[in-house]
């Protein structure tokens, strides 16, 4: 089973993750707990995924990551659907 | 340090304990006082040393070879340079968590574009990798 590729994560994407960081929208320990997992190196699954971190969940589509989404991404998500 | 009886009398007029004694007493669990060699009044009955637990650990062969290189080195067992090694490792991590959250910190306080920038970089070092 292939692995989750990490390095080849869009700028963008990962200065979304953190720009969440800096405005406390998700907090460092969830992010934490990304990183501790992301060293396990974790093994992709086939078609799409997902991780729930707490503040955030991690999501992807085997063995790339395309996604990060907030509790707040979530919430509006999920209220703009109703 | 000079050998009475059984006994060794430190040369600054401290009296040490008789050495099976000793390695007892730190093994833990001895309660023995009023002996002629001995000076304490009462001694502990706690655990004097770290307890250790024995465990089996299978490594890959190059790290195995890498350790006994080194314990051939420093003149020590195996034991005891994975034992070194593990502690360092796990202090290293320690410091790395810590590194972490002061990072998030700072992040979340600093208002300089330039060192969120700086921050934001060390801190997808650590979550992504190289």
């Amino acid at each position: 089973m292939p692995k989750i590729q990490w390095p080849d994560l869009p700028p963008a994407l990962r200065d979304h993750l953190f720009e969440r960081l800096r405005e406390r929208k998700i907090s460092a320990e969830d992010l934490y707990q990304l990183k501790l997992w992301r060293e396990t190196e974790p093994e992709a699954p086939d078609g799409l995924w997902y991780k729930d971190f707490g503040s955030f969940k991690s999501a992807g589509k085997e063995d790339t990551r395309r996604h990060f989404s907030s509790a707040a991404n979530r919430q509006r998500a999920s209220s703009s659907n109703m | 340090m000079r050998r009475r009886g059984d006994a060794f009398v430190a040369q600054d007029g401290w009296r040490a304990f008789h050495v099976p004694m000793l390695i007892r007493l730190l093994r833990g669990n001895l309660v023995q006082y009023g002996s002629s060699w001995c000076t304490f009044n009462s001694m502990t009955t706690g655990k004097a040393s770290k307890k250790t637990v024995r465990r089996s650990v299978s490594l890959r062969p190059d790290i195995d070879s890498k350790v006994q290189v080194l314990a051939r080195r420093e003149r020590r067992s195996a034991n005891q340079v994975i034992e070194d090694l593990i502690e360092a490792g796990l202090e290293t991590k320690e410091a790395e968590k810590h590194r972490f959250f002061e990072l998030a910190n700072r992040l979340t306080v600093s208002t300089d574009k330039a060192e969120q920038h700086r921050i934001k970089e060390e801190l997808a070092r650590m979550t992504f990798g190289a």
